[in-house]
């Protein structure tokens, strides 16, 4: 295995700029082709090198295309993340059609709404989900991962390739769902060439390195775990997929596998940090941790650099809708601690006022994203496509990412918070809008309003009806992925307005006011 | 049976249980709302209150399954404590 790094994005020149006219499956191509026995993902069943992925992906796109799937045909999946899903994430991308992955958490509820949303050709889940996803896939066929695994082994061992198939840069790969300000997931359409930019603009500010082993505790569902596929190939990097695994162990894990890389989110480090004091001063490779999510308290980032004697906390910043807007390198960490970064190579990000005039610096106003990683909308959502995503004044695309701030005379930018219902809980993005809609869904409430966190004060949900509130949780538990459960349920007899009508959530914060989280 | 200790560690950590509702032990403490973190700051809680450490081979999700399992684990390291 070759030990050089290839690039050292901080400390040399750039190797070279970000591509935006490349594929999805090059990035896996061309790690294959420079490093074919080193090794590509590892499992809590096993690894792969990048020649023996490659081999798994060819012959997941030869799968597909023998089940009649083609260009532009969605093809959804609801699995763990283990490193079949990963072939059939490259296998998808080479056959030209589009991978919806959803989140195993993701209940019938809003398993529902994406499944008519995406519209997919064909759905790919757990053995034991079959029946119950079939049944609300009305007709189109859902396989369990041994049926098709069986199958996709078949081809790996014959070498089966399909017939090819045509993918450009601006194809979609991937549909990614997130929350959004609507009750129900949308998706961010994600092509080909903006992933690629996207991946490499960002490793020119991390510098994945053939030598770095990333541990992944996130779900590839999830943007932050889909991009550490294509990022350790950027890098020519190992990838642990370790979502799944107990998180009792995880510092163990992080040891044991030789982790350089983690990422994390807030909530992550802290389960992280809390385990290190356990088991303190054992020996750990980890040279970076990179967080995103949401702000990382300063007491944190210190418990981890504690713990891990040597390693950086590096800042990062972003959404779905471009991926990442910015990363806050080490070297700029001490004279702009509350900056959340620089803009990615090649891309701009500032604040503009109501016109969309870009702002003096230090004048505070929504941040605006510009660039080749902003992808091209949300998927059959013209109107909310039309609000984020706007023309730019010098063409292409300007992302209104909703995030309010500034930036400084250096154009790092600094996060003030959101306008709309939006918000962060548990690394996790969340709207109010979605998580009333599910619990209006429970028979006997009549209205409910959602209370984002705030420092002092968890989640919190009220309800108006004939309900108890720990009935109310469980319910909401059924219905809602267990980051967007609230901590705190009130049920009263009703719930306070505005004088226009709307929840009156600064009086219901008012009701919490006094609790602890 | 288990202590009143270990009832009051463990309450504050599933949510979705009223103050009301009997904790038995045979309950999934997920779906009263135990998640990952919490499950990690509730190790180190009885590791603390009980002056136990737990085996490496009890770190795993089945120990902190249910109430029951989880007062058998902490016991057991009890018992091995004492003697």
């Amino acid at each position: 295995m070759n030990g050089q790094p290839t690039a050292q994005a901080r400390a040399d020149a750039p190797v070279r700029d970000a591509r935006s006219d490349a594929r999805v499956h090059d990035l896996l191509d061309e790690a294959t082709a420079e490093h074919p026995d080193a090794p590509a993902v590892a499992d809590g069943a096993g690894r792969w090198t990048y020649r023996e992925l490659a081999a798994h992906s060819h012959a997941v796109d030869a799968w597909l295309e023998e089940h009649g799937i083609g260009h532009g045909d969605r093809v959804l999946v609801q699995l763990p993340s283990t490193r079949e899903l990963v072939a059939l994430m490259y296998g998808t991308a080479r056959r030209g059609a589009v991978l919806v992955p959803v989140n195993t958490g993701m209940k019938d509820f809003h398993l529902r709404a994406v499944v008519e949303n995406s519209e997919p050709a064909l759905l790919v889940v757990s053995d034991p989900a079959v029946e119950r996803i079939a049944a609300l896939a009305e007709g189109v066929p859902v396989l369990g991962l041994g049926e098709a695994w069986q199958g996709i082994t078949a081809l790996r061992v014959r070498g089966a390739r399909s017939g090819g198939a045509e993918v450009g840069p601006e194809d979609l790969a991937v549909l990614v769902y997130t929350s959004g300000s609507t009750a129900a997931p949308k998706a961010v359409i994600c092509p080909h060439g903006r992933m690629v930019f996207a991946t490499e603009a960002i490793n020119l500010e991390l510098g994945y390195r053939p030598d770095d082993v990333v541990f992944c505790r996130f779900p590839i569902s999830w943007d932050y775990g889909l991009y550490k596929v294509l990022l350790t190939a950027a890098g020519r990097s190992e990838l642990v997929l370790a979502d799944g695994e107990s998180d009792l162990v995880l510092l163990r894990r992080i040891r044991e596998t030789g982790a350089t890389v983690v990422p994390i989110v807030p909530s992550l480090a802290t389960m992280i940090c809390a385990l290190a004091e356990r088991e303190p001063s054992q020996e750990s490779r980890v040279r970076m941790f990179t967080n995103t999510g949401a702000a990382l308290p300063k007491t944190t980032a210190d418990g981890l650099r504690t713990a891990f004697p040597g390693a950086e906390v590096i800042i990062q910043f972003g959404q779905t809708e471009c991926k990442r807007v910015s990363v806050l390198p080490p070297s700029h960490q001490d004279a702009k601690p509350d900056s959340v970064g620089r803009p990615l190579p090649g891309t701009r990000a500032f604040a503009v006022d109501d016109e969309g005039r870009a702002l003096p610096p230090w004048e505070t106003g929504e941040i605006v994203v510009e660039g080749p990683h902003v992808m091209p909308g949300y998927w059959r959502a013209p109107e909310q496509t039309a609000r984020a995503f706007r023309p730019a004044p010098d063409g292409g695309l300007r992302l209104h990412t909703g995030d309010f701030g500034h930036v400084d005379e250096d154009g790092f930018l600094y996060y003030e918070g959101r306008r709309d219902d939006m918000f962060k809980h548990k690394g996790v993005r969340m709207s109010t809008t979605e998580i009333e809609g599910a619990a209006t869904d429970i028979p006997g409430v009549r209205a409910a309003a959602v209370v984002p966190p705030a420092p002092g004060r968890d989640l919190a949900v009220f309800a108006e009806g004939d309900i108890d509130p720990h009935t109310l949780l469980k319910e909401l538990s059924l219905r809602l992925e267990p980051a967007k459960v609230p901590g705190v349920s009130r049920v009263v007899d009703e719930l306070p307005l505005t004088p226009h009508g709307k929840h009156d959530r600064k009086q219901l914060a008012r009701l919490l006011e006094g609790t602890t989280p | 049976m288990w202590d009143d200790q270990f009832e009051q560690i463990l309450r504050p950590f599933v949510p979705f249980l009223g103050p009301q509702e009997e904790l038995t032990p045979d309950a999934e403490l997920k779906d009263l709302g135990l998640d990952s973190l919490a499950t990690v700051q509730l190790l180190g809680t009885l590791e603390e209150a009980y002056q136990v450490r737990f085996r490496d081979s009890a770190l795993t999700m089945d120990t902190f399954r249910t109430a029951g399992v989880l007062w058998d684990t902490v016991q057991s390291m009890l018992h091995t404590a004492a003697s």
